[in-house]
């Protein structure tokens, strides 16, 4: 009961939310992105709309069309989130994260965010990244609350959802800014891959993991969606992905290997934890603590 | 705009805390040589400032300027890119 309830406030707020997308997804037709997570995903991976909580349109576009595509934001309305935003942010932005700040427009008291994504990385990457055109090359389009949209096939929206997580739960920004380890996300990884069997074969995405060098970040998300939901498919997955690299991040949080700490404490605890800031702030150093003091001036717009 | 020189990228480079990079280490990974996020970020607003031009968005990584060599390199094509966008903007 409590489920279709909050499903159907998911639904409310997505229509209203795709509503006022529709002309800025036909001003935006010429150009190479996708939108990603969010209800693309909720129909890819639970096979119906409303089944994911969110509250701003991600969008994945290549570097070199991200100033084009800020453009036609602005051309319909949206402005940065925050007004002083220098070069000097952008450029911390930029090396550092892989999305822009937020766009945001006001209708009818009612914030519409939208976050343009540039990377399925982490700024800290030092690895071969991927060409984010080639991985937008083969989108497909979905109808979502009446309008068209363009989105990433089953097996690249999770190669995407498992960069993203890994990401969420390594980034010493995120971990002491908010619950960046939640059930929800290995429900999400699960349920992609349980309901796109044939689209997520084995064979298909071991091989595009091998292709762009991420088998280790495979593993580590896929392990923890097997410690949160026992099935006998992912166990075989799991153990397709397993090698020493891998098995070594399990351990440990950092995005680099400057950054990398041991966890002091069992995944359950970190799952179950409302404040993963206690849980690390011991390990960090006074870099750290600078770059995370950067982020949330950055990010969240708060000066200490 | 600025002439864009090996030994000003190296004097910017070095301008910033606890970096010493010499002539011979040009080719050498940044990241060996010390230098993290944080000190990136000054780096690149520094050369920004020093030769008047806008690093392109695509090139805004570590991976893409981790050597004062490819740091020259970016600064030389965002210059050219700089200088050809003046041209369009001229062109009736």
């Amino acid at each position: 009961m409590i489920q279709e309830a909050i499903r159907m406030k998911n639904l409310i707020e997505g229509k209203f939310l795709y509503k006022q997308l529709s002309q800025l997804l036909i001003d935006t037709q010429q150009y190479l992105f996708a939108i990603v997570k969010g209800e693309p995903l909720s129909i890819e991976a639970y096979q119906k709309n409303g089944m994911r909580l969110y509250n701003d349109i991600d969008i994945l576009v290549s570097r070199k069309t991200l100033k084009k595509l800020e453009e036609v934001l602005q051309a319909n309305g949206f402005m940065n989130i925050y007004s002083n935003y220098s070069r000097e942010d952008r450029i911390f932005v930029l090396t550092n994260s892989h999305q822009l700040l937020p766009y945001i427009k006001n209708i009818n008291g009612n914030a519409i965010y939208i976050d343009l994504n540039y990377d399925i990385f982490w700024g800290e990457y030092e690895g071969k990244r991927i060409d984010i055109e080639e991985f937008l090359s083969d989108t497909i389009e979905m109808e979502i609350y009446g309008v068209k949209v363009k989105t990433l096939p089953p097996i690249k929206a999770m190669i995407h959802l498992i960069l993203h997580h890994y990401k969420d739960i390594n980034s010493l920004f995120l971990l002491a800014t908010r619950k960046s380890i939640r059930y929800d996300m290995f429900k999400d990884v699960y349920y992609l891959l349980k309901n796109n069997l044939d689209a997520i074969s084995l064979d298909k995405l071991y091989t595009m993991s091998v292709e762009y060098e991420i088998i280790p970040y495979v593993f580590y998300v896929l392990y923890y969606t097997g410690q949160v939901f026992d099935d006998d498919v992912l166990k075989q997955y799991i153990e397709a992905f397993r090698t020493p690299v891998g098995e070594a991040l399990l351990n440990s949080y950092g995005l680099c290997e400057k950054e990398r700490r041991e966890w002091k404490c069992d995944f359950k605890t970190r799952l179950d934890s409302d404040h993963l800031y206690e849980l690390i702030k011991e390990t960090l150093t006074e870099r750290d603590k600078e770059k995370i003091a950067i982020n949330k001036r950055v990010f969240l717009g708060i000066s200490e | 705009m600025k002439e864009i020189t090996k030994e000003k990228i190296l004097e910017i480079v070095n301008s910033v805390q606890d970096m010493e990079v010499t002539v011979d280490q040009c080719d050498n990974d940044l990241l060996e040589l010390g230098v993290d996020s944080i000190k990136f970020i000054q780096i690149v607003v520094s050369l920004e400032e020093a030769f008047e031009c806008e690093i392109p968005d695509e090139k805004l990584l570590l991976t893409e300027m981790n050597s004062v060599n490819k740091m020259l390199e970016v600064l030389q094509l965002a210059v050219s890119e700089s200088n050809k966008s003046v041209l369009e903007s001229r062109d009736p």
